[in-house]
């Protein structure tokens, strides 16, 4: 009996392969294959420049076009669209007919896609984004007269590809079949949401929806074509079928009912729901399972294949994608829990999990289908050799990379949780970096000498040699079972229209995820700002939001976020949470997913114009290790001329945060209980720690500096402040402290030159703590303590010992004549720097008990003022003589008490 | 909502998968296409190669 069946079934086959088959369009696949190589490279190319300019952040710099930001962009948008798209496209010209025992649907439709995907999409994409077009969406950078095109692209996909399924009997369909529809129909849908709601929905509400379309570009576009590839490929090389179809098709409804509820995970810690935030953590663990499912299935497919895995390179391609494909998953599911995704999230670690993603998983999987397509095509060309480097090679520098920004990633964040500063972070990443570079070196020449593989070799004059013999052998037990009931080919009647209802039930969820993810937290989220926005809050100026545009324009957004998390250290490096209300004029929401540079959200009032002026153009003349790139090109050859770029964005950074400012603790009311609870729990004390002034953590909101520092003859110490003073200070100061730093000559005032004066132990501990109000002096909060007395120590040793000179009596009462008619209403009668108008002056005049100026100093000061503060030059009213009795009057000032008297 | 949505989900995928260890006709069909594939993957690999064995093929 059993060998009569598998004759049967032998025969069966053999019987329907005397049939014709319908056409393969291999000239588009050929194209698209040729297509997705291309722009793997030059994405590739992207990439590691980008990676680049973080170790030599001048490199290539000076152009608008191939700064950080734009090529950053490019290399994303170039993997997404043109890498994976053209090898989606290629892979589903090669398997509907095979599937679906049809035809796509016409030739020169596919021609059109393949036109309007490149040369309309990927092409003129990467070109407006160099030329300053584009939008600061993750995954939807390309601008929106390009996602017009993408939309279009993916119409005419759905006619081109889904069309020919739609005909397919549910019973029928294999699984491969059920992910191209799937990820075709939902990505048709989910584009247009995740590109242009944002545009039109503003801040946290966009960003709910933003979330959707982060994790659908992955997980409904990305994902199911690959797994698709990877359902096909498989049997195909090994010639068994996979284990289970139910587990696949279970794995199927699973991955499209929870991967868009996912999207918010993006987002915990945020001003988003905590209610959502809690479901697409659910669901991100729900995932994690469904996706254990699906591999196991994918494994136990390769059982007794591991021969074949280790000498075909197509499947050797797919098996490590599946791998790959599991442990991305699970890292996934285990950021999206909180406690761990407050650790690593915004660093490199997030990062790591992308490349593992979208080049360890879609990469090596999409990678193993050409391999295989390419392998089986009539008259392609194909080097096994070359394919068999190009994996390891591949292999080799994703190892690398992922390992490496793992750890950067570690790193990073338990610094940011400590209370180093933010540049310390930068300064203990420059080595992982480094290694980033050098682990994209073999990616990029794995995937060169992955298209030589598709360019040179063999023809493939015939097919490789028939399986029916071993069809026979490996199937044959398989196919029994299934002639063997043969009377269960009708399915069930309503079964027979399972593809319609997954069709609708697809369409439906995806509406449902839409609803709940998107929708409803974005009613939540009007309600809340609707309650507790201030009714004074104004919109950014014309300026203000030309400066937005260009933020977003040059990515900066992808670097520096704005949004400040509900958790501790968040809030004690940077200030109050971000909340909701204060996002909502912001098209699109501006939040960001990484921190390179420290958050922005509570820029305002931290720093100068001038300072900022001064960073924008040469980053390192204010910040020594800075790795940000220079924006010169928005100047006019020197940063004390910014054109009109630079004053906007400056005037942008400057505005943020500031309508928290002006409402106070009640900003803070918006704070959902969830996150409350998380805080307190933080913090360990009662209540939302929720605006910067009630911040009570180490002191950093005390009135006083929490420091003092002693006289400390210690060389390590003095050493020590002096490395604190190069890496901080001397962009500047100067590296001499003599005030002549890169940034000095547009800051007014310009830095001080530390020889020049002599100042109390207190004051400079104030001004290190406070800054200088009026001028681009930070407040240097971040450093810590050793550092702060350190620095201080060191300062202090470089200063001016300045001598009293002794004034006769006849000249101290001129003296004093003289500065009671010029110098008191600003310094104030006892040279305390609270003269009546000393008020409304900034930065404030000198107070002469704390700072003692040089004999120098103090001659210049007087005859040509200070240039950026109120001092004016006294030459042209007082005489020579009249400011040299002046100089030693104020000296003696130095270190009075408040009786007049020296201690 | 998400909840809601991820027990039902789990409920109805555990309904599914009983009715696969159960019930022998639905397991029958419900693997079937996988059978499908490697048939119709043969199907042009042969047919591609007779195409390719004729005489004035390339």
């Amino acid at each position: 009996m059993k060998e009569h069946t598998s004759t049967m079934s032998h025969g069966a086959l053999l019987i329907r392969s005397d049939k014709a088959v319908p056409r393969t369009e291999y000239d588009l696949i050929r194209w698209h294959g040729h297509a997705a190589l291309i722009t793997v490279l030059i994405s590739a190319l992207f990439g590691i420049l980008v990676a680049t300019k973080f170790n030599f952040p001048n490199f290539m710099g000076g152009h608008a076009w191939e700064t950080w930001g734009r090529l950053r962009y490019n290399h994303t948008q170039g993997i997404f669209f043109g890498w994976l798209g053209n090898a989606f496209i290629a892979f589903c010209y090669y398997v509907t007919p095979r599937l679906t025992n049809r035809s796509v649907t016409s030739r020169r439709l596919g021609w059109t896609i393949f036109w309007i995907w490149n040369f309309m999409v990927v092409l003129p994409g990467w070109l407006l984004v160099c030329m300053g077009f584009s939008q600061p969406l993750e995954w939807a950078e390309f601008p929106i007269i390009v996602d017009v095109f993408v939309i279009l692209a993916f119409l005419l996909m759905l006619v081109q590809f889904v069309k020919p399924f739609l005909r397919v009997p549910a019973g029928e369909l294999y699984v491969s079949g059920w992910y191209i529809v799937g990820g075709l129909v939902f990505t048709t849908l989910a584009y247009p949401i995740g590109n242009l709601v944002p545009q039109v929905v503003p801040g946290a509400k966009g960003a709910a929806f933003s979330g959707l379309w982060i994790h659908d570009a992955v997980g409904l576009f990305v994902t199911p074509l690959a797994v698709a590839m990877a359902y096909y490929v498989i049997p195909a090389v090994t010639g068994r079928p996979i284990y289970s179809h139910f587990i696949s098709m279970l794995g199927f409804w699973l991955l499209f009912f929870i991967y868009p509820l996912n999207g918010t995970h993006h987002y915990v810690y945020s001003a988003i729901p905590m209610s959502a935030q809690r479901g697409a953590i659910i669901a991100s663990a729900y995932l994690g399972l469904d996706v254990i499912l699906v591999v196991t299935n994918l494994l136990l497919s390769l059982r007794g294949s591991s021969g074949k895995v280790s000498s075909n390179v197509a499947l050797r391609f797919i098996w490590f994608g599946v791998v790959a494909y599991l442990i991305v998953s699970l890292q996934g599911s285990m950021q999206a829990i909180m406690p761990i995704n407050r650790f690593i999230h915004f660093s490199d670690w997030v990062i790591g999990h992308s490349h593992l993603a979208m080049i360890g998983f879609a990469s090596f999987t999409a990678a193993g289908a050409l391999a295989h397509i390419w392998s089986n095509m009539p008259g392609a060309r194909y080097n096994e050799r070359a394919m068999g480097w190009s994996f390891w090679l591949l292999t080799i520098g994703l190892s690398l990379m992922v390992i490496d920004l793992t750890a950067a990633g570690l790193v990073e964040g338990q610094l940011w949780v400590g209370r180093a500063p933010w540049i310390d972070s930068v300064r203990a990443a420059y080595p992982y970096w480094f290694t980033r570079i050098l682990s994209g070196l073999p990616i990029i020449t794995g995937f060169a000498l992955f298209w030589v593989g598709l360019l040179t070799g063999p023809r493939n004059r015939a097919m490789l040699p028939s399986k029916s013999t071993e069809l026979g052998e490996g199937i044959a037990a398989s196919l029994e079972d299934d002639w063997r009931h043969d009377d269960t080919h009708g399915a069930p009647s309503i079964l027979s229209y399972a593809f319609v209802i997954a069709f609708v039930a697809g369409f439906g969820f995806f509406v449902l995820s839409f609803v709940v993810l998107g929708i409803v937290p974005a009613m939540q989220l009007q309600a809340e700002v609707n309650r507790t926005a201030p009714h004074t809050m104004q919109r950014l100026t014309a300026s203000e939001e030309h400066g937005r545009v260009i933020y977003g324009r040059e990515g900066c957004a992808y670097c520096h976020t704005e949004q400040v998390r509900t958790i501790s250290s968040d809030v004690q490096r940077f200030g109050a949470p971000t909340a909701a209300w204060e996002t909502q004029y912001d098209y699109p929401q501006l939040w960001g997913t990484r921190r390179i540079g420290p958050d922005l959200s509570r820029e305002n009032g931290l720093r100068t114009d001038d300072w900022q002026y001064a960073h924008l153009y040469n980053p390192r003349s204010t910040v020594p290790d800075s790795i940000m790139p220079g924006y010169s090109w928005m100047f006019s050859g020197n940063a004390a001329q910014p054109n009109v770029d630079a004053r906007d964005l400056v005037a942008y950074v400057r505005s943020l945060g500031r309508e928290r400012s002006l409402a106070g603790e009640a900003g803070g009311e918006q704070v959902d209980h969830g996150t409350a609870m998380e805080m307190s729990s933080s913090y360990g004390a009662h209540g939302v720690p929720d605006t910067r002034t009630r911040i009570t953590v180490m002191g950093l909101d005390a009135s006083t500096p929490i420091f003092s520092f002693a006289q400390s003859s210690d060389d390590d110490r003095l050493t020590h402040g002096k490395d604190i003073y190069a890496h901080n200070c001397s962009g500047c100061h100067g590296v001499n402290a003599d005030g002549q730093g890169l940034a000095a000559t547009v800051m007014h005032p310009r830095p001080i030159d530390l020889h020049c004066e002599h100042s109390s132990d207190a004051h400079l501990a104030t001004v290190l703590w406070d800054g200088v109000s009026g001028s681009a002096m930070p407040a240097w909060r971040q450093l810590d303590r050793t550092d702060l007395e350190d620095v201080t120590g060191y300062v202090q040793s470089l200063q001016a010992s300045v001598m009293n000179q002794s004034m006769t009596p006849i000249d101290l009462a001129s003296a004093e004549r003289i500065y009671s008619a010029n110098c008191v209403s600003c310094h104030g009668a006892d040279g305390r720097g609270n003269g009546p108008a000393a008020g409304a002056l900034k930065p404030s005049p000198v107070n002469f008990h704390v700072r003692q100026p040089s004999q120098r100093r103090a001659w210049t000061v007087l005859n040509d003022g200070i240039s950026g503060s109120a001092m004016p030059a006294w030459k042209n009213t007082l005489t020579p003589g009249q400011i040299r009795l002046l100089i030693p009057y104020v000296q003696q000032m130095y270190g009075k008490e408040e009786d007049g008297s020296h201690p | 909502m998400i909840n809601i949505i991820v027990a039902i989900v789990t409920l109805i995928a555990a309904g599914f998968l009983l009715l696969w260890i159960l019930r022998l006709s639905f397991r029958t069909w419900v693997e079937r296409p996988k059978y499908a594939m490697l048939e119709s993957d043969q199907r042009f690999r042969d047919a591609e190669k007779r195409k390719s064995e004729r005489p004035n093929s390339a």
